[in-house]
C-alpha cells in the first residue's frame, strides 16, 4: 500500500505514514426527490456528484505535520487551489482540500493524529 | 401556452425522472457573451459553449414582479434575483468595471441533460436592473433581472421644449406632444411657434416712429427687424433696442396708421404660426377651429411631419359672434311711387318723432322702401317689422293692412280699444280789461288766475259806471262739441266761478241739433246762480245710429254789480256719459253778437268799448287714442341674410270707408336682433386629427401607412417606435391570434395617449381596455385576450400526479373587491376641461342582479374610465366581460407543479383536480406561472408555481342508491340558486361544465343504474354555434365493472326541442322504444367513451362517434364482452322522461 502523496506543480508532499483504516470514500449524488400529491415520486438529477476522500492519520511525525500545514497554508491554500492526490492504491486524482480548520491532535510528543477531507474535482 | 418546445424537450420535462439544467448567457456590450450555470458544462456535455460554474442560486423567477396576481390591473414584469459566485481570479463583477451592468441582456435557458443543445428552451430574456449587490465577505454577487419592458420603459412622447421650439408659447413649454390613436375627436393643440408680444409704453400718434415698450425686447426674443401689429395697424421696424423699436413704416401692408394708447399690445408678425397636433406622422388633420369656430383658409396642415402640425400664415383669427344679442333699427329710406299717404316720409324719418304719416280712406296707402345695401353685422337671431301708430278715434269696420312686397300680407294694425277714448278738458277764461275810473283802465291778467278767480273782490274805484257790456269777441264763444251717440246718453255741463254777488248775471247753455237728428234740444237759462249744472239728454240716433251731434255750449254773463260792469271768468266742465263718444277734440268758437242791452252810466259806453273784454280759452284735449306698436316676425323670410333687407318695400293700406278715421303712422322700421360679429385673434386652436399611421413597410400593422388602431398594433407601435424595442422581440404568433380576435370583435382604440406616460404605463392601460394580458415570456412580448367564462376551454387537466404534495393553497377574494355594477365611460372629450367621468361623452352600464342580491351593489368607477374606447359595441362588450370576471368573488389557487407544466403561460385555462378542497376539474385561468429553480444543495426540486383564478366553482355531490333516480330528486344550487326538478334547464347565462365520472373507486357491485337526462332548453334564438358553450363528458372507463348486470339506458339528442326530443342529427328512425336491451351479464367489462360537444380533445363528438362508423370503429378494443354481449339494433330513441329507451349499438 502506497503512502498518500499531494502534488501541485513542482510542490510535493509525501507522507511518511500511511492511512489508517477504515478509509471512507463517499459519493454523493446531487439529486432531489419530491413526491406528488398522488404519492408518486418525482426525481431530478441536478448534475452535482460529490466524491470525497476522508484521510485519517495517526502518529504522524512532526515533520509530516509541518509539511502538511505548509501545504495547507501556502500551497493549496485551503480549498482555493486544487492539487493531485495519489491514493493508497496509486490512483491520482484532482482534489480540493475542504478541511477547515486544519487541526491535528498531538497524541504523543511530536506524534499527531487527525483527518483530512478531500473533495474530488475530477 | 408555449408551442415552441421541441418534442425531445417536452418528453424530458414530462418524464418522472429528469436532468434539468439552467443556463445563463450575459450579453455584455464590451466583454461579449459570458456563459454561466450552476455547474461546469461545455463541449463534453454536448454544448457549444463552456458554461462556468458560477451560479450560486437561481432563486425564483416571479411572473408578476412586485405585483399582486389578484390585482386585475397588475403590471406585467418578471423578476429574478440571481446570485453568482464572485470569487476566483476574475470575479464576475469585474465586467461591471468596464461597462454599466444595467440593461445588459441576459438569456435564461432551460435545458435537459442528454438532450441536444438545439432542444434547449429559452425561459426568458431579462435585463439587469438594480439593486446590484456584491460583498467581499461572501464573495457573492446578487443581480436583479427583469423583463425586457424595463429596458424600454421610457416616456412614449416628447415634450415641447424651448430648445426645439424656441418660439413656442411659454404656457405650453414642457407639455407633452401626445400620441393620437385613431379618431379621438377634437383635441387641443400646442403653440409651437408664435410671435412675441410686448406692451406699448406711452401713447403714440399716427406718425410716431419710435415705439417704446415696457418689457425687455431681448428677453422676448423679438428679431432685430421685422413687422409689428398694434390693433389693426401694421408697421415695419428696421431696428430695435432692448426697450424700443425704430419704425420704418407706419400703416404697412395696406393698413392705416392710427393713434395707439399706452399699454396697447404690440405683436410681432410672422408668417408661420405653428401649432403642434401630436406625434407624427398621422393620417389627417381635419376641422381646424379657432376658439371653437372654423378657421379661415390661412393655414396648412402637415399630418405627415413629426410632430404633426398646423401652420398659419398669419396670426390665427376668427370672426365670432358676441354672446349677447344686439338690436338694430333698420330704417326705410324712400317713398315708393304707389304711395298715397300724407307725409309718408315721416314714417321713416327717425328724427321726426313728433310727426307722422297719415292714411285714411282717401289717402289709403303708405308705401316706403329700404334701399340701403347692408353690411353683414353678425348672426341674425330674429328679425321684425315694427309699426308705431295711432288713430283719430276708435273704429270698428275699417282697418289697416301691413305687407312686405316680397312676403305678402303680414297682418293688420291694431285698432284703438274703447279704453283709449279721449277725454276733453275745456277751460274758458274771460279776461276783460276794465277801468275803475275814466282813464284808469286796467286788465286783470287771465294768466294770473289767482287774482282773476280768487281775488274777485278787489276794490275798484266807484266813480265809474257801466250800462252795457259785451261779451268778448275773441276768443270766440260759444264752444261746440261734436259727439256720437251710442244707445243714448247724456252730457252734463257744469259751471262754476260765478260770484254770488254777481247780480243779474245770466248763463246760457244751449245744445242744438246738428242736421235733423237731434231728438231733443235743451235750453237752459239761469240767473244769479254762481254754480250749477245742467244735463243735456241725447236720444238714440235711430235710424241714423252713430251719427254726430253737435252740441253748442254757450256761456256768458252780463250784469252790473254795485253799479259797475263785472265780467268774470266762468268755468265750464263737461262730463260725457260712457255711451257717448267724442268725435273731435276740437272746439269751435263762433263770434257772439253784441248784446243790445244797455244802461246809463257815468262811464261812457265808448270807454267800455275801448276796453273790450277778451276771451282766453284754454282747451286741453288728449289724443283720441294711445300709440300702438305692431311687431311682425319676419325671421324665416329673412333667413339670416343681411342682403335680404335691401330693396324691401313695406306697404300699409287703409281698407274700408265706414269709419273714415285717420291713422297716424309714426314710425316703420325693421327691428333686427343679432349677435355682433367680432374678429378675435387667438392661439386656441383645436382640430380633429386621424391618428398615427404605419410606416411604409407596414412594420406595425402589416399594411404600409395603415391607420394604427387595433390594440395589438398600438402596443407594438408603443414598444418599438416609442420604446425603441427591436421588432424581433414581438411574438408574432400571439399578436396574430389576438389580432384576429380584435378584428372579429371590433376592438379598436381611438383616443390620445399622453406623452408623459411611460411604455409600461401605456401597456397596462392598453391591456385593461382591450381585456387582454400583455405579458412577457420566452424573450418575447406576448398577448393573450382574456376570455369570458363561457368561452373557457381547458388547455390542460392538472391532476394529483402533476402537483406537489400538499402544495395547494386557496385565497378567496374579498367581497370588497368584487364589482357587480358597472357604468363604463367611453368616447372621451379630449377638448373638455372636465376631469373624471365628466370628461366623457358616453357611457354604458350593466349589473348582475344575483350578485347584487347577495353582496349588495359593488362598484369601482375608477376602473372603467375607458379613454381609448370610442365604440359603443366595444364598450358594451367590456362591461359584459368585466361583470363576468368581477361580479362574484374569485378564488385564487396557488399550486406547485413540476417542470411538466413548463409550457404554461398566463391566461391558459386549466382543469385542476385534487383531493384538497374536493377539487373536481376546477376551471381556472393562469394569472401567473412562477418558476422556482431547483437546488441540489438546498434539496429543492424545480417547480412551476401556478397562481390561477377560479371565477366560480360549485361542487354538486350526490349519493345514489340503487333505486334512487337523480332525475327525480335532484335539487341543486348551481350558481344562480336554481331549484331544478326533473330537468336541468340551461337557460340564458348559465354556463356549466358538468362531469359525471365513475372512476376508479366507483364500482357497482350489484346493479349500477345510472340515469342521466340532460334537457337543455334553449330558446329558439339561441344557437349553439354562437352562444352555447356546453361541454358534456360522460366517461365510463374500464374501471367501471359491472359484475352482474350492467344496464345502461341512454337517451341523447340535441334538437330543436328539449334535449332528447329529437334524434340527434335527425335520425327519426331510431325513435323506436327498445327498452333495456343492452345487458351485459357476468363479467362484462365495458369501456365506453361518449362525448358531446367540442371538448375534451380525446372525446369524440357525439354525432361523430356514434354515427360516424369510421371513428366508432376505432374503439373496438375498448368494448370487451368477455362472456356474452347482446346488442340490439338502433341507437338513440328520444323520448321524454327516461333514459335508455333505445338500445346502444348497432
Amino acid at each position: 500500500m502506497a503512502k498518500p502523496k499531494f502534488t501541485l506543480g513542482a510542490n510535493e508532499l509525501q507522507f511518511s505514514r500511511g492511512l489508517v483504516y477504515p478509509v471512507r470514500k463517499p459519493h454523493e449524488k446531487g439529486q432531489v426527490i419530491d413526491r406528488t400529491a398522488a404519492g408518486t415520486p418525482q426525481v431530478e438529477d441536478l448534475g452535482i456528484n460529490i466524491h470525497r476522500r476522508y484521510l485519517t492519520f495517526k502518529n504522524l511525525p512532526q515533520a509530516d505535520y509541518d509539511a502538511l500545514r505548509t501545504w495547507y497554508d501556502s500551497i493549496c491554500n485551503g480549498a482555493y487551489n486544487s492539487f493531485i492526490y495519489t491514493d493508497e492504491n496509486g490512483n491520482a486524482m484532482t482534489v480540493r482540500m475542504v478541511t477547515n480548520p486544519l487541526e491535528f491532535q498531538e497524541d504523543y510528543y511530536q506524534r499527531f493524529s487527525g483527518e483530512l477531507i478531500l473533495e474530488v474535482v475530477s | 401556452m408555449r408551442s415552441d418546445l421541441t418534442i425531445a424537450f417536452s418528453n424530458a420535462k414530462n418524464a418522472a425522472s429528469r436532468k434539468p439544467r439552467q443556463l445563463a448567457v450575459f450579453h455584455f456590450l464590451l466583454a461579449g457573451d459570458k456563459y454561466v450555470s450552476d455547474q461546469a458544462l461545455g463541449a463534453a456535455d454536448g454544448l457549444s459553449h463552456e458554461y462556468q460554474a458560477l451560479v450560486e442560486d437561481w432563486g425564483e423567477l416571479l411572473d408578476l414582479a412586485g405585483g399582486d396576481p389578484t390585482d386585475q390591473q397588475a403590471g406585467e414584469c418578471r423578476q429574478l434575483t440571481l446570485t453568482i459566485w464572485n470569487g476566483g481570479s476574475i470575479p464576475f463583477s469585474d465586467y461591471f468595471l468596464k461597462e454599466d451592468p444595467e440593461n445588459i441582456l441576459v438569456d435564461i435557458y432551460q435545458w435537459f441533460y442528454d438532450t441536444a443543445e438545439s432542444d434547449m428552451a429559452l425561459i426568458d430574456t431579462l435585463v439587469v436592473q438594480d439593486p446590484i449587490k456584491l460583498d467581499e465577505t461572501s464573495r457573492l454577487l446578487s443581480l436583479d433581472l427583469v423583463s425586457l419592458i424595463m429596458r424600454y420603459d421610457n416616456a412614449i412622447g416628447e415634450t415641447l421644449s424651448a430648445d426645439d421650439w424656441p418660439d413656442c408659447a411659454e404656457a405650453d413649454t414642457g407639455k407633452g406632444i401626445d400620441l393620437i390613436v385613431g379618431t379621438p375627436g377634437e383635441i387641443k393643440t400646442l403653440v409651437g411657434k408664435t410671435a412675441p408680444t410686448a406692451t406699448l409704453s406711452g401713447s403714440i400718434l399716427a406718425d410716431t416712429l419710435s415705439v417704446s415698450v415696457y418689457e425687455d425686447l431681448d428677453d422676448l426674443n423679438f428679431p432685430a427687424s421685422g413687422t409689428l401689429q398694434i390693433g389693426d395697424e401694421k408697421m415695419t421696424y428696421s431696428g430695435r433696442t432692448a426697450s424700443a423699436f425704430t419704425i420704418s413704416q407706419r400703416g404697412a401692408e395696406g393698413t392705416t396708421a392710427a393713434e395707439h394708447i399706452d399699454q396697447d399690445e404690440i405683436a410681432g408678425v410672422i408668417s408661420d404660426y405653428t401649432f403642434i397636433v401630436g406625434k407624427g406622422p398621422i393620417q389627417a388633420i381635419n376641422n381646424v377651429k379657432i376658439e371653437g369656430l372654423p378657421a379661415p383658409a390661412i393655414y396648412t396642415a402637415y399630418p405627415a411631419l413629426n410632430p404633426a402640425r398646423i401652420v398659419f400664415s398669419e396670426k390665427p383669427y376668427v370672426d365670432k359672434y358676441a354672446i349677447g344679442s344686439t338690436f338694430l333699427e333698420m330704417q326705410f329710406d324712400s317713398t315708393e311711387t304707389d304711395d298715397t299717404s300724407e307725409q309718408a316720409y315721416n314714417a321713416y324719418d327717425e328724427a321726426a318723432a313728433a310727426s307722422y304719416a297719415i292714411i285714411n280712406k282717401t289717402k289709403n296707402r303708405l308705401s316706403i322702401k329700404q334701399a340701403t345695401v347692408n353690411e353683414d353685422r353678425g348672426e341674425i337671431v330674429k328679425a321684425y317689422l315694427t309699426v308705431e301708430h295711432y288713430a283719430s278715434g276708435t273704429f270698428l269696420n275699417d282697418y289697416a293692412e301691413v305687407s312686405i312686397a316680397s312676403i305678402g300680407v303680414l297682418g293688420r294694425l291694431s285698432r284703438p280699444d274703447a279704453a283709449d277714448a279721449t277725454s276733453v278738458d275745456v277751460e274758458v277764461d274771460i279776461e276783460h280789461g276794465h277801468s275803475h275810473e275814466v282813464g284808469g283802465e286796467h286788465s286783470h291778467d287771465i294768466s294770473d288766475p289767482e287774482i282773476a278767480v280768487t281775488d274777485t273782490g278787489h276794490s275798484h274805484a266807484s266813480d265809474g259806471s257801466t250800462t252795457t257790456e259785451y261779451l268778448p269777441a275773441s276768443p270766440a264763444m260759444p264752444q261746440t262739441l261734436y259727439a256720437y251717440i251710442g244707445s243714448g246718453g247724456w252730457i252734463t255741463v257744469a259751471w262754476s266761478g260765478v260770484p254770488a254777488a254777481w247780480d243779474n248775471a245770466t248763463l246760457y247753455i244751449r245744445s242744438s241739433q246738428y242736421g235733423a237728428l237731434l231728438q231733443r234740444s235743451a235750453f237752459m237759462g239761469y240767473q244769479n246762480v254762481d254754480s250749477g249744472e245742467v244735463e243735456i239728454g241725447l236720444g238714440p240716433g235711430t235710424p241714423n245710429y252713430g251719427s254726430q251731434y253737435r252740441i253748442i255750449l254757450r256761456a256768458y254773463g252780463e250784469g252790473v254789480v254795485d253799479g259797475y260792469v263785472k265780467i268774470h271768468e266762468i268755468k265750464l266742465s263737461l262730463t260725457i256719459n260712457s255711451t257717448v263718444e267724442t268725435a273731435s277734440a276740437a272746439v269751435e268758437a263762433t263770434t257772439v253778437a253784441s248784446p243790445d242791452a244797455s244802461s246809463s252810466s257815468d262811464k261812457s259806453v265808448d270807454d267800455v268799448d275801448d276796453y273790450a273784454g277778451e276771451a282766453d280759452v284754454d282747451v286741453d284735449v288728449e289724443s283720441t287714442v294711445r300709440t300702438l306698436v305692431n311687431i311682425y316676425d319676419i325671421t324665416s323670410a329673412v333667413n339670416f341674410d343681411w342682403n335680404w333687407f335691401t330693396n324691401q318695400i313695406c306697404r300699409i293700406d287703409y281698407k274700408g270707408s265706414n269709419d273714415n278715421k285717420n291713422i297716424y303712422i309714426l314710425h316703420v322700421f325693421f327691428d333686427i336682433e343679432y349677435r355682433k360679429r367680432e374678429t378675435v385673434f387667438s392661439d386656441e386652436i383645436i382640430c380633429e386629427p386621424t391618428g398615427l399611421i404605419d410606416d411604409g413597410a407596414g412594420t406595425y400593422t402589416g399594411a404600409p401607412s395603415a391607420l394604427i388602431t387595433r390594440p395589438g398594433h398600438v402596443r407594438k407601435y408603443i414598444l418599438c417606435n416609442c420604446g425603441g424595442m427591436p421588432a424581433g422581440y414581438v411574438d408574432a404568433a400571439s399578436f396574430a391570434d389576438a389580432g384576429a380576435w380584435y378584428a372579429v370583435n371590433g376592438y379598436t382604440f381611438n383616443g390620445v395617449l399622453a406623452a408623459a406616460l411611460t411604455v409600461k404605463e401605456v401597456e397596462k392601460k392598453l391591456a385593461w381596455q382591450a381585456r387582454s394580458r400583455f405579458f412577457w415570456s420566452a424573450g418575447k412580448a406576448r398577448i393573450a385576450v382574456r376570455k369570458k367564462l363561457e368561452n373557457w376551454s381547458p388547455a390542460r387537466h392538472i391532476t394529483t400526479s402533476d402537483t406537489r404534495l400538499r402544495s395547494i393553497s386557496i385565497e378567496r377574494q374579498s367581497i370588497a373587491d368584487i364589482v357587480n355594477s358597472i357604468e363604463l365611460f367611453y368616447n372621451k372629450d379630449y377638448n373638455s376641461a372636465e376631469t373624471g367621468s365628466a370628461a366623457f361623452r358616453s357611457s354604458t352600464s350593466g349589473t348582475v342582479a344575483a350578485s347584487i342580491s347577495r353582496h349588495g351593489t359593488r362598484e369601482n368607477p375608477d376602473l372603467f374610465l375607458m379613454d381609448l374606447v370610442a365604440d359603443s359595441a366595444m364598450a358594451a362588450d367590456l362591461v359584459a366581460f368585466y361583470l363576468d370576471l368581477l361580479s362574484s368573488p374569485s378564488s385564487f389557487y396557488t399550486l406547485e407543479t413540476y417542470l411538466s407544466q413548463f409550457d404554461l403561460e398566463k391566461e391558459d385555462i386549466l382543469q385542476v383536480s385534487a383531493n384538497f378542497n374536493k377539487m373536481k376539474k376546477v376551471l381556472m385561468a393562469v394569472r401567473a406561472a412562477d418558476r422556482v429553480f431547483g437546488s441540489a444543495k438546498l434539496g429543492r426540486i424545480n417547480a412551476v408555481r401556478i397562481i390561477a383564478e377560479c371565477l366560480r366553482y360549485f361542487l354538486i355531490e350526490h349519493t345514489v342508491s340503487d333505486t334512487a333516480r337523480i332525475i327525480e330528486s335532484l335539487s341543486i344550487s348551481l350558481g344562480l340558486d336554481l331549484n331544478q326538478a326533473d330537468f336541468i334547464d340551461f337557460i340564458d347565462e348559465l354556463v356549466s361544465l358538468m362531469s359525471i365520472a365513475a372512476a376508479d373507486t366507483a364500482a357497482a357491485s350489484d346493479a349500477l343504474s345510472v340515469i342521466a337526462q340532460f334537457r337543455p332548453a334553449f330558446s329558439e334564438t339561441i344557437t349553439s354555434s354562437e352562444q352555447l358553450a356546453f361541454t358534456l363528458a360522460l366517461a365510463l372507463t374500464e374501471q367501471v365493472i359491472a359484475h352482474e348486470s350492467f344496464e345502461i339506458w341512454r337517451k341523447s339528442g340535441f334538437g330543436s326541442g328539449g334535449f332528447g326530443d329529437e334524434g340527434f342529427g335527425g335520425y327519426i328512425g331510431f325513435r323506436n322504444r327498445q327498452p333495456d336491451e343492452l345487458q351485459a351479464y357476468d363479467e362484462l367489462a365495458v369501456a365506453i367513451l361518449m362525448g358531446l360537444g367540442y371538448q375534451p380533445a380525446d372525446t369524440y363528438g357525439f354525432g361523430q362517434a356514434l354515427f360516424g362508423s369510421s371513428q366508432f370503429g376505432d374503439w373496438p378494443d375498448k368494448i370487451v364482452p368477455e362472456d356474452a354481449l347482446y346488442f340490439s339494433d338502433g341507437f338513440g330513441g328520444p323520448n321524454f322522461g327516461q333514459f335508455g329507451w333505445a338500445p346502444f349499438g348497432s
